[in-house]
């Protein structure tokens, strides 16, 4: 390693890429196994993920305690997806991707809209909770923001919470088994209908608190779900369509790729090339590189890292 | 020379072995018919003759060309057209157009962008050739999606023959007909004999003995005999491959099993008529299973076996006809629904699902959905299968054929249903496996389980089985307890084997 | 044994007849359109008179929406190709004429055919790539190089980064003025749709709709259908960076908004708004999204939920589009 890079920055880069990685991982996993049990495209998810900051940033003040609101705004979300997917995702299993990407993607512009009419076109202000706002000490060498560490803590729990759910409860075991064979899962008797809309639930639950947490880092604002929408697909795609364990490794991998090539692509350039190109190339190729990392994946391995249909 | 010469073909997927070292000859003009029991191979191989699937040793060559890795359309540039055996045509089109559409691809390029296609009237007028050489000449204005099911199949073979082709291979050509139309299919295919040579994958073997010159027979991916109609008829091997050993080591006693008189019926289907889209797979399936016996569902494939399990299901609703379980019409319910009044399918292919672990296989769907007072827990189903207690841990992809199976098995037991159903759940397995399982069944059946059975191998069915249905073009042809079918073995030649 | 799992199959609006007629259209069609034609041109002179030049925008505006619309109905509509990634040709069209402006080349007679035959090009890269996958996998190799470019693109700081770049407009000789680029517009856009006639029922056209209605099938009659559908990729692509080219000259003004996927799902809405696979799909969807705009935005300031609410409609109630609707009901 080059002397310049001290072992904090990269430990640093990596913690950034590990919380990133576990926020995503709470959207791709309802997506994923919306995807994978009823095959439908759901593009309308990062609304949801929107509508979670948005609802959190407007209760935590109302509450005034940071964690109240935040769960208030899950709870809310959640409820607001079921509705979502009884009344229009319903109508969406018989069709084709291309029509479900579409009415999606309508949706996306009805909800961005909406959260307009309703809190205005301003970005929303969100605040770090006062207790976790200051930094603390890691292995003695770095300094830490003590609110990431928390988001990489529930994160973590949560991951370790969905991991016992998916693989250590029946509920867990229908859920898989429906998102491999439904019509077989249906023929063992599992309510595959109720399960889902049970699932299309958590999902999206699940994206309110990325919302809520994420929400102090990135800004509150209409149209910040387009951007991380199209991260957790390449997420679900390079995991594996249906598998959760898929979409957890495919969420640290992006997250950290992501993350460490933004802060070290960059900086690698300029030794390389003339500072002009390396100051264009190095941010464009940064966020270039997952993509290539999904397109080289989709070559090898088409059907991902951990398909959940053999 | 010979026009197709097939050579050490193999192909596999997988862990799965569909074809093994497969030698194939076709002489221009001959009629040459591939013959086999489920799951022999037959598709594969036309798929690998055809290139829509790449072999994984071996090779194919076409009239001195070796076309192993060429494309499917260069292929069929080559002359060799193909039919599939789920109708697959240019839904929207007419008859016209689809048949158009196969002259024109056979007459230049594609990428000619500004002269207007329906001024080449040359092209409609061929069209219109080939629609009245396949008997369709007065439906040419109609979509081929509105046409017949067995107008649809004649349309099929139009679209390849309008390809002009030296090889026509033809996928099961009188699925789903009716007596008339493959009385037709058969003229046409007679036809043609001389002109182009034909190799074709069919189950009725009416219609393979009157139009094939010769016979190729696939058991298991091998083939395993071939030559004239006449020398398959009288091959033993053959026979042994469709109807099971004579011999054999036994698990399972001999038996004549005798059901108790007045026993009701746990179910009773009357009148099944199911589709698949526009063609019709059922045509009023009539059956009762009393409980605590062992019926059978016999007769070669596509048959319409299958698709009546699934009607029973629900996993294909019925276009007509009554499913009465237990006195409930249950036709036209959601699958989970019927399941849980106590019906257990183990499916063809088993179907196990991989991404649970064996002993999720089995705990995941358990309940005692028929009340009993000892059900099936998981120690009892490990203790009937023991080859399972050791695989607990592993997922179910990573288990053998025979371990699937017993999966299968163990995990429609554990739901302790009044009706286990079991579809083809020997086939692909080694004959020790089998007896085992059949000897599982046995045993189950004296404690009074009811079962509903697909099976093939009708010489040990008929120890195990109380009654049987033989099925054939999706209707009842014959019903009747074992003593009966044992006592008439023209019986299994006419429905069962070759 | 019929399959649960969705394969690539022809999509919904599929399930039709054969909007394509088989002779040219009829005497009355083309007295109809020719009149059509006839009130476009006359339109700017009127316009003068009666007070309506901002209705001349908004008219430029559709007709080149309708180019980019058609264009990327031939891939989407007759090859049935769910290209995600359409607007980076819309875009790169639009920034090659930025860039060159800027580095000092304003010819029309070289900036036009080095726009599209750059965006030529890279619809040949992309679809070569991009046609050898599948289904989700498709849309999502397409989303992601329209995400490459959005993002290449916008890493220039010297052309504007992400706040885009200015443009003149290119000199054909003469300068351009409003009324200009409205006849260049008009212009372009029927002289690609007459090409895209001649397309449609050519031999070519008939291909590529086999290759959507069922693949298999059109490869086991023997046609090449990667070959088929990368041609139809790149002509689709071509004629999108024409529109592209277009606007900048309308707007003066190159926005990476208009390279990214939402701008992809915005041109997928009009194709079907009009009326996927039939040839007026794009013009009518174009200008039926861009009344649509206009409507909503007058009564009121959240004019995209208005928008939002009758696309989800359409796509729900009336897959077909406007064209479906004034088709009547299929036989």
């Amino acid at each position: 390693m080059p002397p310049e890079l001290p072992a904090s920055l990269v430990l640093e880069q990596l913690l950034n890429g590990l919380q990133f990685g576990l926020m995503l991982f709470l959207l791709a996993t309802g997506l994923t196994l919306v995807l994978g049990i009823m095959d439908v495209v759901n593009l309308a998810h990062g609304s949801l993920y929107m509508i979670g900051a948005y609802l959190a940033a407007t209760l935590i003040p109302h509450t005034g305690s940071f964690w109240a609101g935040a769960l208030l705004a899950v709870l809310a979300t959640a409820l607001l997806g079921v509705l979502l997917e009884v009344s229009v995702l319903r109508q969406l299993y018989s069709r084709d991707h291309l029509t479900q990407v579409l009415a999606t993607f309508a949706l996306i512009l009805v909800f961005n809209e909406g959260v307009r009419m309703i809190w205005g076109p301003q970005a929303l202000l969100l605040s770090v909770p006062p207790e976790l706002s200051r930094p603390v000490r890691l292995f003695a060498a770095l300094s830490y923001s003590a609110y990431r560490l928390t988001i990489i803590g529930v994160g973590l729990a949560l991951a370790a919470l969905l991991f016992l759910l998916i693989h250590r409860t029946r509920l867990g075991m229908w859920v898989r088994a429906g998102a491999s064979n439904r019509a077989m899962a249906q023929a063992m008797g599992v309510p595959i209908r109720q399960v889902f809309t049970l699932v299309f639930g958590v999902g999206a639950g699940l994206c309110a608190v990325a919302g809520a947490l994420l929400g102090p880092i990135l800004a509150v604002q209409v149209g910040m779900g387009e951007h991380i929408l199209i991260l957790a697909f390449v997420v679900i795609v390079i995991g594996g369509i249906g598998s959760v364990k898929g979409a957890l490794v495919g969420s640290l991998l992006v997250g950290i790729v992501d993350t460490a090539g933004r802060a070290f692509l960059p900086m690698l350039l300029v030794r390389l090339a003339p500072p002009e190109v390396a100051s264009n190339l190095g941010p464009a190729l940064a966020s270039v590189l997952i993509y290539l990392l999904m397109a080289l994946i989709l070559f090898i391995r088409p059907e991902g890292l951990f398909p959940a249909r053999a | 020379m010979s026009l197709l010469q097939v050579r050490g073909l193999t192909k596999r997927f997988g862990g799965l072995t569909a074809l093994f070292r497969c030698d194939l000859e076709v002489q221009p003009g001959e009629v040459h018919a591939l013959i086999g029991p489920n799951g022999a191979g037959k598709t594969t191989l036309i798929n690998l003759v055809a290139g829509a699937l790449q072999p994984t040793e071996g090779r194919i060559l076409f009239d001195g060309l070796d076309v192993t890795r060429t494309p499917p359309h260069e292929r069929a540039l080559l002359g060799i057209g193909r039919t599939f055996q789920i109708t697959n045509l240019f839904g929207h089109d007419t008859v016209l157009d689809n048949l158009a559409l196969a002259v024109q691809a056979r007459s230049g390029s594609p990428f000619r962008f500004w002269y207007p296609v329906h001024r080449e009237r040359w092209i409609f007028e061929e069209a219109r050739r080939f629609a009245e050489r396949v008997g369709l000449l007065d439906r040419l204005g109609v979509q081929a999606a509105a046409l017949s099911h067995g107008e649809q199949r004649q349309l099929e073979v139009g679209v390849a023959l309008a390809g002009r082709p030296k090889l026509l291979l033809l996928d099961e050509p009188t699925s789903g007909m009716s007596q008339e139309e493959s009385h037709r299919m058969v003229d046409l295919i007679r036809s043609l004999r001389g002109e182009v040579a034909i190799l074709l994958v069919e189950h009725d073997m009416d219609v393979v003995f009157r139009v094939a010159d010769r016979i190729t027979v696939l058991v298991e991916g091998r083939v395993l005999a071939s030559g004239t109609p006449g020398e398959v008829r009288t091959n033993p091997d053959v026979h042994r491959a469709y109807l099971g050993e004579a011999e054999g080591r036994r698990l399972m006693r001999r038996g004549r099993p005798r059901l108790p008189e007045g026993r009701p019926a746990l179910l009773r289907v009357e009148g099944l008529k199911t589709f698949y889209g526009a063609s019709q797979v059922l045509f009023g399936i009539d059956l009762q299973v009393p409980a605590g016996s062992v019926v059978t569902l016999l007769g070669r494939n596509g048959m319409g076996k299958t698709t009546t399990v699934r009607s029973i299901l629900g996993l294909v609703p019925p276009r007509a006809g009554r499913i009465v379980f237990q006195g409930r019409n249950v036709a036209g319910w959601p699958p989970e629904r019927i399941a849980a009044l106590g019906i257990a399918l183990v499916p063809e292919g088993r179907q196990i699902f991989p991404n649970l672990t064996v002993r999720e296989n089995l705990i995941a769907f358990g309940a005692n959905r028929s009340g009993r007072d000892d059900p099936w827990q998981l120690d009892r189903v490990l203790h009937l299968f023991p080859r399972l207690r050791a695989r607990l841990g592993h997922l179910g992809c990573q288990l053998s054929g025979g371990e699937q199976q017993m999966l299968a098995i163990g995990r429609a037991l554990m739901t302790n249903p009044h009706l286990l159903i079991l579809d083809e759940a020997t086939e692909g397995l080694a004959p020790a496996l089998r007896e085992e399982i059949w000897g599982c069944l046995q045993t189950l059946s004296e404690g009074g389980q009811t079962i509903l059975l697909i099976d093939k191998y009708v010489d040990r069915l008929l120890d195990l089985a109380h009654y049987h249905f033989i099925l054939e073009r999706g209707r009842v042809v014959w019903e009747g307890p074992s003593e009966a079918l044992r006592a008439d073995p023209t019986l299994w030649q006419r429905y069962l084997s070759v | 044994m019929a399959s649960t799992r969705r394969t690539a199959i022809a999509p919904d609006f599929a399930r039709r007849p054969s909007a394509v007629p088989e002779a040219m259209p009829t005497l009355r069609h083309r007295t109809g359109l020719l009149l059509l034609l006839a009130g476009f041109i006359l339109f700017p002179l009127v316009a003068q008179t009666w007070r309506l030049e901002f209705y001349l925008g908004l008219l430029t505006r559709a007709l080149i929406l309708a180019l980019a619309a058609s264009g990327l109905n031939l891939a989407l509509g007759y090859g049935g190709l769910l290209s995600f990634g359409h607007a980076t040709y819309f875009g790169l069209g639009a920034y090659t004429v930025a860039v060159l402006a800027r580095e000092g080349v304003r010819s029309a007679w070289v900036v036009w055919p080095v726009g599209v035959l750059l965006v030529a090009l890279v619809a040949l890269g992309v679809g070569s790539v991009s046609l050898r996958t599948r289904g989700l996998s498709f849309i999502m190799i397409t989303l992601a190089f329209a995400q490459m470019f959005y993002y290449g693109v916008i890493s220039f700081k010297q052309y504007g980064g992400e706040d885009g770049l200015r443009a003149l407009r290119t000199d054909f000789g003469v300068s351009l003025g409003d009324v200009g680029v409205y006849y260049l517009s008009l212009a372009c856009l029927v002289l690609c749709l007459a090409l895209l006639w001649r397309i449609v029922h050519a031999r070519f056209g008939r291909a590529l709709r086999a290759t959507r209605d069922n693949e298999s099938r059109a490869a086991a009659v023997g046609f090449p259908v990667y070959s088929i559908r990368l041609a139809a990729f790149v002509l689709s692509g071509a004629i999108t960076g024409l529109a592209g080219v277009l606007m900048v000259h309308h707007t003066q003004y190159a926005s990476p908004g208009m390279l990214g996927w939402p701008q992809s799902g915005h041109l997928m809405l009009m194709v079907i708004l009009g009326g996927v696979g039939n040839f007026w799909g794009g013009v009518l969807g174009a200008f039926a999204m861009v009344a649509l705009e206009e409507v909503f935005h007058s009564v009121t300031i959240h004019w995209q939920m208005g928008v939002g609410l009758v696309l989800l409609a359409t796509v729900l109630l009336a897959p077909r589009g406007i064209a479906g609707i004034l088709e009547g009901r299929p036989r």
